[in-house]
């Protein structure tokens, strides 16, 4: 049972953050599985816990129905939406569209295997050699060129792609939205605390003239306000840095379950998720694993602070922990509680297990790898592949100063079916900037096709150039094509602002001025941007 | 080409060498096949040998190694094996900011794994 904290000083204040723990542990809708999380910094993994077929659960079934507010949210475009600038994806998207139309595929077979209401899913390849495919809260399933350059079958990129979809079958970018909510209502809590405090110690002093407010027992009010401080930043502190990644790794578990979950059910190998596991051990090098012996050491201490939420004590608990790991010389220590995902190496071994458990049947068919290699190396597909992996070499040879290597893969790229795709003329941007070129580099630029692919970055740098050259209505033109595609005011408003002031079109400049204060990040470039 | 250049080149080529290990056993019991997948029985965990343990060939296709166990060749299913060498990425990243941390670069996407740490 979960008791509320106690702590000698401050015992009216523990009580009050406990009950405000058990409350959030308890009640609020946006916290589902946090109390999860917990197990997973100090019980038996996720994995070893679930009881039957993961997809079976009821903590997976409370999911199969959408909620109707949550369809209307699922957008597959980021038109219109207002999404914080730290928010939007970071890559050009690649259109390769039999490729494309494979890994749909991949998606709408994994997806009849979801016994609820199925959200909208949408593949996006994306220009970036890193390995590992990712999801956002709208349903778009994005998948890095890296990925595609290394797996061997499609079943590994079905064991990807259900990792990915079971993300936003299980709501987990809920986890965000419920740590903001959790800090502002601490916070507020706080400062309630703190009023009240200062009421209750407050009396009128009627002996002089004038009214005046005198404090009854002000070291009492200042230990109160101290005790509430410490305990908010306490609070929020644990949240941030071992909650919220232990939830996460929870996460991660739960969606390497319900991925194999979908993808037996779709006929696919799930020996291919192991694959994708050592493929992704390799990409990110060797680590340590979660429960090494010094954790172990700390395990019991940690978990009986756990479950009778002491948080000061927990606290305590961990600065131990991380400082003996410290002195001990084992360089995981402080990965222990901050790392987002389990090694691969553990998940690995967690996902066989339950594979043996509940799939002791399926789990050893075999992987088809004909279908991927066939696309892969199909004419359709092949040169498109090809050209985006010589403009990646391209920008290696810049970082390596070997300017004509990159010309050539340049020009290679530059051959092909996607030569008017960003991630190309992106990489020949460069190149022709290396050599001195900024006409022809501006060219490249203007040789994209359709801009609805583009990076951020790709649009700053012809935001930029367009304000440069005082040309504000082109500037204009393209900041209005940014926020179409990706659905971002706070983005590009400083240079919008610019733009304006370029105009003389004072009426837009207060407004946006205006606009901009309410962007923590923007404020003072507009700032620096207005007259004083 | 010399004759003993030939007999070294084909030796390192050929598809029945295999330099890995056996690190751990990752199911109890053990399956044992024969050398088309075929089960031959079983063997539990507490009766295997110590590791790590020699592979002496390997069928990539069927996923299979073979490894001796009480003085008995058999082929075991790498489903049920972690290997010292498992498959592998062999995009180098380190050079790109591409291949930076998903979840640092992308607020809003979470992601298969964390960023690359290759050399």
């Amino acid at each position: 049972m979960i008791r509320p904290m106690t702590h000698p000083r401050g015992h009216g204040i523990g009580l009050v953050f406990g009950a405000m723990a058990c409350l959030l542990l308890a009640g609020c809708g946006t916290l589902k599985g946090a109390d999860a999380a917990f197990m997973n910094l100090v019980g038996p993994s996720t994995q070893s816990q679930v009881q039957g077929r993961y997809l079976d659960t009821a903590d997976v079934r409370q999911y199969y129905k959408l909620d109707p507010q949550r369809v209307t949210a699922q957008r597959l475009s980021y038109d219109g939406m207002a999404i914080p600038a730290g928010e939007i994806r970071q890559h050009n998207v690649v259109v390769i569209p039999p490729l494309q139309a494979y890994l749909q595929g991949i998606v709408t077979r994994l997806g009849k295997g979801w016994p609820g209401e199925l959200p909208a899913l949408q593949v996006k390849v994306i220009d970036s050699y890193g390995f590992g495919p990712s999801a956002d809260p709208f349903g778009n399933l994005f998948v890095p060129l890296g990925m595609l350059d290394n797996v061997q079958s499609e079943d590994e990129i079905a064991a990807m792609l259900g990792h990915e979809m079971s993300h936003v079958l299980l709501h987990h970018h809920d986890r965000r939205a419920a740590f903001q909510q959790q800090n502002a209502m601490l916070t507020n809590v706080a400062t309630s605390i703190v009023l009240a405090a200062k009421v209750a110690d407050t009396r009128v002093d009627h002996r002089s003239d004038t009214l005046k407010f005198v404090s009854k027992d002000p070291q009492r009010t200042q230990k109160t306000v101290s005790n509430t401080v410490l305990y908010t930043a306490l609070m929020n502190s644990f949240s941030e840095n071992i909650w919220s990644t232990a939830w996460g790794r929870t996460q991660e578990d739960q969606a390497d379950l319900l991925g194999a979950d979908l993808m037996i059910k779709a006929g696919y190998a799930p020996r291919a998720a192991s694959h994708s596991l050592q493929r992704l051990s390799d990409f990110q090098g060797k680590q340590q694993s979660l429960l090494a012996s010094f954790a172990t050491a700390r395990k019991n201490a940690l978990q009986e602070s756990v479950q009778n939420l002491q948080v000061d004590r927990l606290v305590k608990e961990v600065g131990v922990t991380l400082n003996q790991g410290l002195t001990t010389g084992i360089s995981a220590a402080g990965q222990y509680f901050q790392r987002s995902h389990m090694s691969p190496l553990d998940r690995d071994t967690e996902l066989r297990q339950y594979l043996q458990r509940q799939y002791d049947g399926q789990r050893r068919a075999r992987v088809n790898a004909d279908g991927w290699q066939q696309l892969r190396a199909s004419t359709a597909v092949a040169p498109s592949l090809q050209a985006y992996k010589d403009a990646y070499a391209a920008t290696v040879a810049l970082e390596q100063r070997q300017v004509r290597e990159a010309r050539l893969f340049s020009e290679r790229a530059l051959a092909s079916p996607v030569r008017d795709q960003p991630g190309i003329r992106r990489a020949q941007f460069s190149v022709e900037m290396a050599e001195g070129k900024r006409r022809e580099a501006l060219q490249a630029l203007q040789a994209i096709k359709d801009w609805s692919l583009a990076s951020p970055e790709l649009y700053d740098l012809m935001i930029a150039h367009h304000l440069l050259n005082k040309d504000p209505h082109a500037a204009l033109a393209m900041i209005a094509q940014a926020e179409r595609t990706l659905g971002s005011e706070e983005l590009f408003i400083t240079e919008k602002l610019a733009a304006n002031q370029q105009l003389k079109d004072d009426a837009q400049v207060k407004e946006l001025a205006r606009k901009c204060t309410q962007y923590p990040t923007r404020k003072d470039g507009c700032k620096k941007l207005l007259p004083a | 080409m010399t004759r003993t250049t030939f007999l070294l080149l084909a030796a390192l080529c050929s598809p029945g060498v295999f330099a890995a290990t056996v690190e751990a056993f990752e199911a109890d019991p053990l399956t044992l096949l024969d050398a088309h997948g075929k089960s031959q029985g079983t063997l539990a965990l507490k009766d295997a040998p110590k590791l790590p343990l020699p592979v002496l060939e390997s069928n990539p296709n069927l996923e299979l190694v073979q490894v001796e166990l009480g003085g008995r060749k058999v082929w075991l299913d790498t489903m049920d094996l972690r290997l010292s060498e498992g498959k592998v990425v062999t995009t180098p990243c380190e050079r790109l900011s591409n291949s930076q941390k998903a979840d640092t670069r992308n607020a809003s996407t979470i992601g298969f794994g964390s960023g690359c740490n290759k050399p």
